[in-house]
């Protein structure tokens, strides 16, 4: 037990790190889905986008709410210090996050669904670069003294961050159109995967000059994600990352039914776990550790419990929710027609 | 709190702003869901397809409802975070019932609540009914959880206050504190009774319209019999609740009941029905008061010692003219309830509420369509009771509130609260104007045949 109890921390790390890969996986191509639809002149063909992620979108959004619960609750220094330094990126989500799923609820009841698609669009795009700016924000490291954010109000505004906004949009907007190729059929499925070869070189593009600039910072004594102590594991994943991008490519290019959505989220599982490796052992960097940050024991025990009984259920019901709603997605409100 | 534009100041008008917004809109979800899954229960049950028609035309407005619940609820919980970061280290035991409630509460509602919307036709009527029901058993567990992280702020119990931070000695005592048994049921019979008059509230407007009467005359008769059990309930409840307060939280129960003086032996404490309280001056410039009646609610003796505001550290005094005037307008909409509960259980008896004569019951329903927005009322009234009440503290006699703010600068505070203020206004009035579409439009005949006859005709 004694033993176990010196590993708690390392398990919600990795925890952690499977809510922000199932957060990342399932809203992320909600988000991009919005970021895409704002490209689309046509009402009906918005329509048939919210109308793909109406049944799901709120357990996708859940998960960030299991992200900010398991947080608070294991690693309680690195909820407050984060949500502190990155105040207004955090606002701003919460913002673009109110819009979006206002309007995928509000739009088969309103007489102007352009407005709530116009809606559904910004909420998700604000969201989206939101979020970029809370990761690379706190990628960018913060200084901690006492347990609290001793930075600057505005330090999450910063080049680097920027990069991790604009390449996590292309990220989301690949998730999303490889999602709707799923879904969906004719010219909205055919534009879905020209686009979805647009976002994933952008995505490539995005992550290379990510990888420079850390490069170049290093190189240059300034801290970086490389100055950690496993900084430089995040290239031991690139191998595999260009491995899927390879099959991705092929995937769309075949044009095929569900693969590139599936290459895409092995992408981000990938990136999770590289990024995983690349932090472990620091919870917010250069140097608040996991063991520093957590939680006492008690706590988290009890936490664990909690979770080890919980998120198998969670899956499971997860999953059978995607069951049902499996196949293409239709113009009119789901529920219309039996299926069969 | 000398200005009202430190950035204490403003995290605390904030996070009312989130608080009340949010309890207005999840009160409903969680006793419309409830309604739903009876609903649906009476359909598989009757197999009358008034019922089935019933859970599908109250999911429409439930779609709606959970929209701005779910948006709303999101900045609460990121709020102890953003505007109360030192809370989060301060106490562990807060964040790990919040995760708890994350668990097991909100993925429950969410996971369930796509199939119970959209899959009427996707899963078998029993299947369908045990998803309704898990979205029911999410929503609750959600009152549940958080009611008992509230409860614990208010009577903190199981902890110990070590170098500025709380440890944990006893989850059993700090999940049971004193005031938890009291907090959850008040607020969870508060969501059903607010929900139940909402819907009986809208089918009396549609009988006095007479539009789809005969329809509406069964969910208002639904609602009117939980009415007639719930709102005596709830005002017992309330009274329990009480006294719960003058044990555990004496000073909050002074301020509520504006009561200065210590009553002196041999003499009762009077309840004040109204009063213009003077917190400057630590005195009431005029009252309407019930002799003996506050010793006799709290300790069931006439003469029992009731404690007065000004035999406590004025430091620890709360704003008390708030806590006064909103524990009124709670009391007096439970009291209203009570009253409305009765005159329909006459109205009942006398058998005029048969659907084939509601209609012509015009000021009983006239008074059923004022109980809905009467019972928000109430809900918020409750809620600013509890918690301006509960000031200076965050956890009662522990942590300071304005020890547990993060230092933030006001003006960012005051962007993100006009933000808040600016965008809840607008997502208020969508929802507002398109619950009113859809009530105008009433029960569309299309979708509310059961699934078996309409297989048929396709």
């Amino acid at each position: 037990m004694a033993t176990l109890q010196t590993y708690l921390p390392d398990v919600f790390f990795l925890i952690l790190g499977l809510v922000l890969f199932l957060y990342m996986a399932t809203d992320g191509y909600n988000l991009g889905l919005g970021i895409f639809s704002l490209a689309s002149r046509r009402e009906e063909e918005r329509g048939v986008m919210i109308h793909s992620i109406a049944s799901t979108w709120h357990a996708s959004q859940t998960w960030l709410v299991i992200l900010g619960g398991i947080l608070f609750g294991s690693f309680p220094v690195v909820y407050g210090v984060a949500m502190s330094a990155l105040y207004i990126p955090v606002m701003l989500m919460l913002a673009g996050l109110a819009f979006r799923g206002v309007a995928v609820e509000f739009y088969d009841e309103s007489p102007n669904r352009g407005r709530w698609g116009l809606a559904f669009g910004l909420g998700s795009l604000v969201a989206t670069i939101a979020q970029g700016f809370i990761l690379g924000g706190l990628l960018s490291g913060m200084p901690v003294v006492n347990g609290q954010f001793a930075g600057g109000f505005g330090d999450w505004l910063n080049p680097f961050s920027a990069l991790i906004a604009a390449g996590g949009a292309a990220g989301f907007v690949l998730l999303g159109t490889t999602y709707l190729a799923m879904k969906t059929d004719g010219a909205l499925r055919e534009r879905s995967i020209r686009a979805a070869l647009m976002a994933a070189w952008a995505v490539l593009a995005g992550l290379s000059v990510i990888l420079l600039w850390m490069s170049l910072q290093h190189y240059e004594g300034r801290y970086s994600l490389l100055s950690l102590r496993q900084g430089h594991y995040i290239y031991l994943t690139l191998p595999i990352f260009l491995f899927e991008f390879a099959m991705l490519l092929r995937s769309l290019k075949k044009a095929e039914q569900d693969k590139p959505f599936q290459w895409s989220v092995l992408l981000f599982l990938t990136l999770v776990v590289g990024l995983a490796a690349a932090l472990y052992p620091t919870a917010v960097p250069p140097s608040l550790t996991i063991f520093d940050a957590a939680a006492p024991a008690r706590s988290l025990w009890f936490l664990v419990v909690v979770s080890a009984v919980l998120l198998p259920v969670m899956l499971a019901y997860n999953a059978w929710q995607y069951l049902v709603f499996r196949g293409k997605a239709k113009e009119g409100p789901q529920e219309g027609k039996a299926e069969n | 709190m000398d200005t009202l534009f430190d950035s204490v100041m403003l995290s605390r008008l904030q996070f009312a702003a989130m608080a009340m917004v949010h309890i207005s809109v999840s009160t409903l979800t969680i006793g419309l869901a409830l309604f739903i899954a009876v609903m649906e229960g009476l359909w598989l049950k009757t197999k009358d397809p008034v019922y089935y028609g019933h859970a599908r035309f109250w999911s429409r407005l439930l779609l709606l409802n959970f929209g701005i619940g779910v948006v709303t609820g999101l900045p609460l919980e990121f709020a102890f975070g953003n505007n109360w970061a030192p809370f989060a280290a301060k106490s562990t035991f807060f964040g790990e019932i919040l995760g708890t409630e994350t668990l097991s509460a909100f993925m429950l509602e969410a996971g369930f609540l796509g199939i119970m919307l959209f899959g009427w036709n996707r899963v078998p009527p029993k299947l369908h009914f045990f998803t309704t029901c898990m979205v029911v058993v999410g929503s609750s567990l959600s009152v549940f959880w958080i009611m008992v992280a509230n409860s614990w702020m208010q009577t903190p119990a199981g902890v110990v206050l070590q170098d500025g931070r709380l440890i944990l000695t006893s989850y059993r005592e700090a999940i049971f504190n004193p005031d938890m048994v009291f907090g959850v049921t008040h607020m969870y019979v508060a969501c059903l009774e607010t929900s139940l008059f909402v819907i009986g509230g809208i089918s009396a407007w549609y009988v006095l319209r007479r539009r789809h009467v005969e329809f509406f005359a069964r969910s208002f008769q639904v609602a009117l019999i939980a009415a007639v059990v719930i709102a005596p309930l709830q005002a017992l409840i309330g009274d329990e609740a009480g006294r719960s307060v003058a044990r555990n939280q004496p000073i909050k129960l002074a301020a509520m009941e504006a009561h200065w003086e210590t009553n002196t032996p041999g003499e009762g404490a009077p309840w004040i029905i109204a009063a213009w309280p003077d917190q400057a001056n630590q005195r009431n410039h005029w009252s309407v008061e019930v002799p003996y009646l506050l010793s006799l609610m709290l300790t069931h003796s006439p003469t029992g010692e009731v404690k007065g505001l000004k035999d406590f550290p004025k430091e620890e005094h709360p704003p008390m003219p708030i806590t006064f005037f909103s524990l009124r307008i709670m009391a007096f909409a439970g009291f209203a309830f009570v009253g409305l509960a009765l005159w329909t259980l006459w109205r009942w008896k006398r058998g005029a509420l048969t659907a084939t004569r509601l209609a012509g019951e015009k000021w009983l329903l006239y008074a059923w369509m004022a109980a809905g927005p009467l019972a928000w009322a109430a809900v918020e009234g409750g809620w600013v009771t509890r918690e301006v009440g509960r000031q200076p503290w965050l956890v009662y006699g522990l942590v300071k509130t304005s020890e547990a703010a993060t230092p933030l600068p006001a003006g960012a505070v005051a962007a993100s609260l006009a933000g808040y203020l600016v965008i809840a206004g607008l997502l208020t009035a969508a929802f507002l104007a398109l619950v009113a579409r859809v009530l105008a439009q009433g029960p569309d005949t299309a979708t509310m045949a059961p699934p078996q006859t309409k297989s048929a005709t396709d």
